[in-house]
C-alpha cells in the first residue's frame, strides 16, 4: 500500500470517527462567530429592536430546523423548519414574488439545471448531517 | 503489510458501525402533535359584565373602552332597560343539556342531543330558512359542544375569553367576485382582484390554519409549511414598535382555532386542529 493511500486512509478514518463521536452526541450545531449589526435609522428593523426594551434583537439560525429572533432572553417569534417546509415555502414565495421573479428564476434554472438539486441537498446537508448554528445580534 | 490489513480492518469496521447507528436513527425537527383521544371537542366561554349605571360593559376580559375602539356595538336602551332589572343570565350549552340560568335560578333546561337538535334545525328552517347552512357542518360544531355565554351585572373586568375549537371553519373564497363566505354564511367581505390574481398565478386550491396557543400550523395545498410560534412579547414589541394599540391579547393566547380555506372549486380541507 503506498504511502498517499494510507495517509488517505487514515485521515478518512479519523474523519468518520470523529464524525462518529459528533453523531452519538446528538450531533449539536456547530457555533459560527456572533455577527453585530448595527440596524441604520429609517429601516422598519430599527423601529423593531427600539421598542425592545433591551434595545436589542438578536436572530438565531440553527440549521438542524430552527430560527429565533428574542430579546434579552425574552422570545419573541420562533420558526420550526424541516428541508421539505422549507422547499415548500420556498416555492410558493416565488410563485407569490411580485413581476418577474419567477420568470427570471426560471430562466437562471434553465442556465444552472444543476441549482435546484445543490439546494436540496445543501439544505439537506446542513439540516441532517452538519448542522450549524450562527446568531445575528442587531442593535439601533 | 499486515499492519496495513489491520488498519482496513478497522477502518472498514467504523464504516459499517457508523452506517448502521446512522440508519437506526431518524433525526426530526417537527415536533409530535399529541393525538386526541376523544375526538373533537369545541369549547367557547363568554363573559358579559355590566354596569347600568354608566351603560357600559366588558366582553372576554376586553375593557369597555377596547372594545370601544375595535368597534364594537353598545347595547340599545330597550336591551339596557332588561339588564338593569336582572343580575346575572347564563346560558350553558354542556353534553347533552341546554340550560338556561336568571340570577341564580334556573329558569329552562332543555334537552340536547341528536334527536332534539334535528327538531331545532327543522324549526330554525321553517321560521328563518337556513338556506346555505350545511346542517352536517352544524352538527359537527355542536356535537361535543361545551357552550357557556354568561351576562353579569357587575362593574368588574368580564372573565378572559375562552375558545378552543378543534372543528375547522370552513372558509370559502368565491373564484369569481372574491366574496368571503364562512361556514356557508356570506361574510360581506371580499378579495381585492389583485390578491385573487396572486392566488391564481400561484394556484392555490386551499389552505389549512391552525392557531393553537400562539403555535401556527399551516398546509397549502396539502404541503406543510414551518411551524411558526409568536410570543405575546413578540407582538407587543410590534405593537409598540408600528402603535397598532392592539391591547390585551392574552386571551387570544389561550384561545385554539382553524380554519379550512378553499378557493374556488378546490379540494375541501379535512381534518381538524388537535389542541
Amino acid at each position: 500500500m503506498s504511502r498517499t493511500l494510507r495517509t488517505t486512509l487514515i485521515t478518512l478514518g479519523v474523519l468518520l470517527l470523529l464524525y462518529g463521536v459528533f453523531y452519538f452526541l446528538g450531533r449539536p450545531a456547530i457555533p459560527l462567530p456572533t455577527i453585530r449589526y448595527p440596524v441604520p435609522q429609517g429601516q422598519t428593523l430599527h423601529n423593531l429592536v427600539t421598542a425592545t426594551e433591551a434595545d436589542e434583537i438578536k436572530l438565531d439560525l440553527n440549521t438542524k430546523g430552527s430560527l429565533n429572533l428574542t430579546s434579552a432572553g425574552e422570545e419573541l417569534v420562533k420558526l420550526n423548519f424541516t428541508p421539505q417546509t422549507l422547499a415548500t415555502t420556498l416555492d410558493l414565495a416565488l410563485k407569490l414574488a411580485p413581476g418577474e421573479t419567477l420568470q427570471a428564476y426560471q430562466q437562471f434554472v434553465d442556465r444552472f439545471p444543476v441549482y435546484p438539486w445543490l439546494l436540496r441537498y445543501t439544505s439537506e446537508l446542513f439540516f441532517h448531517v452538519l448542522p450549524i448554528r450562527f446568531s445575528v445580534v442587531m442593535t439601533p | 503489510m499486515k499492519k496495513n490489513t489491520n488498519l482496513l480492518k478497522l477502518i472498514i469496521a467504523i464504516v459499517l458501525v457508523l452506517g448502521i447507528s446512522v440508519m437506526q436513527h431518524t433525526p426530526s425537527a417537527v415536533a409530535e402533535i399529541p393525538m386526541q383521544q376523544d375526538g373533537p371537542a369545541n369549547r367557547i366561554y363568554i363573559d358579559v359584565t355590566y354596569d347600568p349605571v354608566t351603560q357600559t360593559y366588558s366582553l372576554g376580559g376586553f375593557s369597555s373602552a377596547e372594545l370601544e375602539q375595535y368597534g364594537a356595538p353598545g347595547f340599545t336602551p330597550e336591551l339596557w332597560q332588561v339588564l338593569a332589572s336582572l343580575d346575572s343570565i347564563t346560558l350553558k350549552l354542556e353534553n347533552e343539556q341546554f340550560n338556561l340560568v336568571t340570577d341564580e335560578e334556573q329558569l329552562a333546561s332543555i334537552a340536547w342531543d341528536a334527536s332534539s337538535r334535528q327538531i331545532l334545525y327543522g324549526m330554525l328552517d321553517a321560521y328563518i330558512e337556513l338556506g346555505r347552512v350545511d346542517l352536517d357542518r352544524a352538527e359537527a360544531w355542536l356535537d361535543k359542544a361545551d357552550i357557556e355565554f354568561s351576562l353579569r351585572n357587575s362593574k368588574e373586568l368580564s372573565d378572559p375569553l375562552l375558545i378552543q375549537l378543534a372543528t375547522l371553519l370552513q372558509v370559502n373564497i368565491d373564484d369569481d367576485n372574491g366574496a368571503v363566505n364562512v361556514e356557508g354564511i356570506p361574510t360581506g367581505f371580499g378579495l381585492t382582484p389583485e390578491i385573487q390574481e396572486m392566488i391564481r398565478a400561484a394556484n392555490l386550491n386551499n389552505i389549512k390554519l391552525c392557531w393553537n396557543k400562539g403555535v401556527i400550523d399551516s398546509e397549502i395545498n396539502g404541503s406543510t409549511l414551518p411551524q411558526l410560534t409568536l410570543y405575546e412579547g413578540g407582538i407587543n414589541v410590534v405593537d409598540r414598535a408600528f402603535g397598532l394599540s392592539l391591547g390585551d391579547l392574552g386571551p387570544i393566547f389561550d384561545s385554539t382555532f382553524g380554519a379550512g380555506i378553499v378557493f374556488g372549486e378546490g379540494d375541501p380541507v379535512t381534518g381538524e386542529c388537535l389542541p
